[in-house]
């Protein structure tokens, strides 16, 4: 049964502005993140997504507007922020000539409660690591031993700054596991990333950024409701089908044909898809090689900016 | 967390081969090589105490300038391109209490530099012990603390390499210049004995000097109002700008 999400606002951000010279990088971005909750900030480079994270973690000041992180003032309470805080950068690197568990002792050191180093060692699998230095990891036990630094303190938030960018994908789907596994223990997460997939798979809700304006917000699916972007479902048949009968199926919209091809668009697949396949049974012939082409953040992202991702 | 962060920077330190033959090793060859070419009779100074003697000591403050312009500023320079003061700066571990480790842990590494030139001072040239020479550590952590300072500094306002090499090249050639350090200063300009006795490194060798020569140069009080004053601003200047610029 999923966990029932409490409403308490774990960032509240309001309004929030930044310029750096005559470049303005943040518009007036207001948006709240909610305890258990895992918000997605996308958008390509330079929508503004690292800068609204480094206002939220206290490295960089805002020209206007406000940003509490656990109720906190992340600029004037930044200590006690950073006792509940945990953060992966884009790119991490350690100290060199130290191995990891050198590094482990000392980042527990800088907090007042650390997890016991064995929990956490066994937790993210790095037990035959520990002699090693970090410039000698893999892509995926690097990102594992980063994450590991930023959770020894049991954090109440973690933020995430494009968690998976230049991962293969094998160790992209890794990481997106332990992202979920965190979310399931009931940690906040803030992340920002340009792969619409990441943010469809682990996002509660989202935060389209461009040109440092937040252009929408929502539950990913509803997102892709709510702006029309289409869905398409086709099939082939066995049998001619009047276009007609398929036209008065629930939601669809725009029913091509070709030979024996059908292709038709959708703004409720999964409405339309069970209305098709109930159809199906009273048909005389078959349907074979159904696929459903859902919609994608990438053609919201497009629909309310104009411009694709890149 | 202190005591971690200052072992962790010792381990830093003497697991750098590098870092440690430009720290320790070449100080105390410079020396050497200086014995060996027989400085003293190529270059006739008109001293009153031995020009080993003078050299000696004059390498004892330099040491600790080039640790604190050079060493700091490069590594900090690093630390910084690579995100890794980034990473810090989102702990708990504030920017007063990094310098902290730093200054505490880099004394250690000054203790044994002067040390070991001491300690090859009194080998090789027999230089008779001082009383004087008890308030050496404390000379140490003045002017190891000064030049980190220094190198802090540099490395706050120097974005890269680039711009690091002329700020450390023109701060280090000065002082050395003026530092009456390598040789004796006494026949520069006016204008230029005047700068060089308010820089920080010719009051430091001065003191050096009184520690381990026990030689009273005669302007002590100036010499070490001159080295606090220098002492407490640039720390103070180094720490506002190491937290607004580098330790982000």
């Amino acid at each position: 049964m999923p966990r029932k999400r409490k409403s308490i606002k774990i960032i509240d951000v309001k309004n929030l502005t930044k310029s750096y010279g005559k470049i303005d990088a943040v518009k007036g971005v207001s948006f709240q993140v909610a305890e258990g909750e895992i918000f997605g900030l996308l958008g390509p480079n330079g929508a503004g997504k690292t800068t609204i994270l480094e206002i939220l973690e206290g490295l960089q000041t805002q020209d206007r507007g406000t940003a509490l992180v656990l109720g906190l003032n992340p600029l004037t309470q930044a200590s006690l922020v950073r006792q509940k805080l945990g953060i992966v950068f884009q790119q991490t690197r350690f100290f060199p000539d130290l191995s990891l568990l050198e590094l482990l002792e000392l980042f527990a050191s800088f907090y007042e409660n650390p997890a016991p180093l064995e929990q956490v060692v066994e937790r993210f699998e790095l037990k035959n690591l520990l002699p090693r230095q970090f410039s000698e990891l893999s892509g995926g036990q690097r990102q594992r031993f980063i994450l590991a630094t930023s959770l020894l303190h049991h954090p109440s938030l973690l933020f995430l700054d494009e968690p998976t960018s230049g991962l293969d994908p094998a160790v992209r789907q890794k990481t997106w596991e332990l992202i979920s596994s965190l979310k399931q223990e009931g940690l906040t997460i803030l992340l920002t990333t340009h792969y619409m997939e990441e943010a469809e798979i682990l996002c509660d809700r989202v935060g389209i950024l461009d040109y440092g304006k937040l252009v929408a917000c929502g539950n990913p699916i509803k997102l892709i409701n709510s702006c029309g972007v289409k869905s398409t479902i086709s099939f082939m048949s066995s049998k001619p089908i009047n276009v007609a009968k398929l036209e008065q199926l629930q939601g669809m919209q725009m029913v091509r044909r070709d030979r024996y091809s059908y292709s038709m668009e959708t703004e409720i697949p999964e409405d339309s898809l069970r209305e098709l396949l109930e159809w199906e049974k009273n048909f005389p012939g078959k349907i074979f090689n159904l696929q459903v082409k859902q919609a994608t953040l990438e053609e919201v992202f497009l629909k309310l900016t104009g411009h694709i991702l890149e | 967390m202190m005591g971690k962060l200052v072992k962790t920077f010792l381990k830093i330190f003497f697991r750098n081969w590098q870092a440690l033959f430009f720290v320790i090793c070449l100080p105390l060859g410079i020396f050497l090589g200086s014995l060996l070419l027989g400085l003293k009779d190529i270059v006739r100074f008109d001293l009153p105490l031995p020009y080993y003697h003078f050299l000696l000591t004059g390498i004892c403050a330099l040491a600790l300038m080039q640790t604190g312009i050079y060493t700091v500023t490069y590594s900090f320079v690093d630390y910084h391109r690579t995100s890794i003061l980034k990473r810090l700066a989102v702990t708990p571990l504030t920017p007063g209490k990094f310098m902290l480790a730093q200054v505490i842990g880099r004394y250690v590494i000054a203790l044994i530099q002067v040390g070991l030139l001491v300690g090859l001072g009194a080998v090789i040239l027999k230089i008779p012990f001082h009383a004087f020479l008890l308030f050496v550590p404390i000379t140490v952590f003045v002017g190891n603390t000064l030049f980190l300072a220094v190198g802090f500094l540099l490395a706050s306002v120097a974005k890269d390499y680039e711009q690091a090499a002329p700020y450390t090249m023109i701060t280090g050639t000065i002082l050395l210049l003026l530092g009456n350090a390598f040789f004796p200063i006494k026949n520069l300009p006016r204008p230029l004995l005047v700068i060089a006795d308010y820089l920080p490194l010719k009051p430091l060798v001065s003191f050096f000097r009184l520690n381990i020569l026990g030689l009273n140069q005669g302007q002590l009080v100036r010499d070490g109002l001159v080295l606090l004053g220098w002492l407490f601003v640039i720390l103070m200047v180094a720490r506002y700008v190491f937290a607004k610029k580098l330790y982000r």
